[in-house]
């Protein structure tokens, strides 16, 4: 009997960590692994002060409609000009009976070491005009205390990279609705600007 | 000098080895990933397999303990394979040495199911281990993705290609002992 209960209880051990350290074989990286651990949707998404590219402060639950939020930083060699490329693309493709009135999309640096209020406001101005639903920002003072842990009950992973100068982060895309709910998680990497537009239009004629 | 003294002396160096990989090296091991993935966990895992070899191991003669073996090395190289375990063990020293220590056991075990267990089972770690390998190495190498934050995307196909590599010398090795094997019992 030992035969067969030793071998078959060590692959239930096994099986059993790698199910737990995965989160049920569904998060396989620190970016999947930090979404999950932020919690199921639709939870609340954590409030923060911002401060906008007009030197504005805000709060995102302040803003009663729903929003598109990502977390870049400005000195990013890649990935971030590629999802803001994309996401002004999404913009131009959804009507302007919804942008702003329904719908903002709001950009947050992370990078709380070289980003400021004049960077983001020059980054903005490199888009096209008319992206007035469109606000930039970085967290005000009093939230840098906070922030690395603000960032992880947001779901994002944002480390610097070993001696590059690179913060490797993740690239999500959170759909806020007006009570400040975060209702859908897109992957830019994974998703195309259709699906991203369908399944947001989709949550707003919900509404 | 007696075998007691050779294994203490053998048990110290293979001891220096680590506390050098463990310690000194580490930061310079965890900079990219193919020092931490090709050269931090074999050596280890070779400490282990010479400890094993050497020094003091495990009976694997009952086929049920081999066959627990087996799995217990196949999803301890999975999981430090796996992208979070990675990244944990190349930002946390701490999570690193509990990486070193599990990786040591498993070379550890591994000597004693090459070395005691029936040939079946020895061909399938080893060509368990190859086929890992080489998916690994094909998932780095073609994935435009960033699957592990610690590193870079040029890294992880680094690491994919020489991952590759490694599998199939490891596939070669064991269709050699597969050779081998079919031929000794072809001749008892």
């Amino acid at each position: 009997m030992k035969k067969v209960i030793i071998p078959i209880s060590t692959f239930i051990l096994c099986v059993f960590i790698v199910y737990n350290w995965t989160a049920g074989f569904s998060a396989f990286t620190v970016f999947s692994d930090t979404l999950h651990k932020a919690g199921s949707l639709p939870r609340t998404f954590p409030d923060i002060e911002l401060i906008s590219q007009d030197s504005v402060h805000f709060k995102i639950g302040d803003k009663k409609k729903f929003k598109l939020v990502n977390y870049v930083y400005l000195n990013c060699p890649l990935v971030c000009h590629k999802v803001n490329n994309r996401l002004e693309d999404i913009y131009h493709s959804v009507s302007d009976s919804i942008i702003p009135a329904q719908l903002e999309l709001i950009t947050i640096s992370f990078d709380l070491k070289y980003d400021n209020i004049q960077k983001i406001k020059n980054y903005r101005a490199r888009f096209t005009e008319d992206i007035h639903g469109w606000t930039f920002a970085i967290p005000s003072t009093e939230a840098h205390t906070s922030f690395e842990q603000y960032l992880l009950d947001v779901g994002i992973w944002a480390k610097p990279a070993n001696q590059t100068g690179i913060i490797n982060h993740s690239v999500y895309l959170f759909l806020l609705s007006p009570d400040n709910q975060v209702i859908a998680v897109f992957d830019p990497a994974r998703e195309d600007n259709s699906e991203i537009i369908n399944k947001t239009l989709g949550w707003i004629q919900k509404a | 000098m007696d075998s007691k003294s050779i294994k203490l002396l053998l048990l110290f160096f293979t001891a220096i080895v680590l506390v050098v990989i463990a310690f000194p090296m580490n930061e310079w091991l965890a900079k990219t990933m193919l020092r931490h993935q090709l050269i931090e966990i074999p050596l280890i895992f070779f400490c282990g397999i010479f400890t094993g070899r050497y020094i003091w191991k495990l009976s694997a003669k009952d086929s049920y303990i081999a066959v627990s073996m087996i799995i217990f090395i196949m999803f301890s190289l999975i999981f430090w394979m796996l992208p979070k375990s990675v990244d944990l063990a190349a930002l946390s020293p701490s999570f690193n040495k509990i990486m070193n220590i599990h990786i040591f056991i498993v070379g550890w075990l591994t000597t004693s199911v090459l070395k005691d267990t029936i040939f079946e089972l020895k061909i399938f770690l080893l060509g368990m281990i190859a086929a890992k390998l080489m998916a690994v190495g094909v998932t780095l190498r073609v994935f435009n993705l960033l699957l592990c934050s610690a590193f870079s995307i040029e890294q992880q196909e680094e690491t994919g290609f020489y991952m590759i590599l490694l599998a199939i010398v490891l596939f070669i090795y064991t269709t050699y002992v597969l050779i081998q094997g079919i031929s000794r019992t072809a001749a008892q």
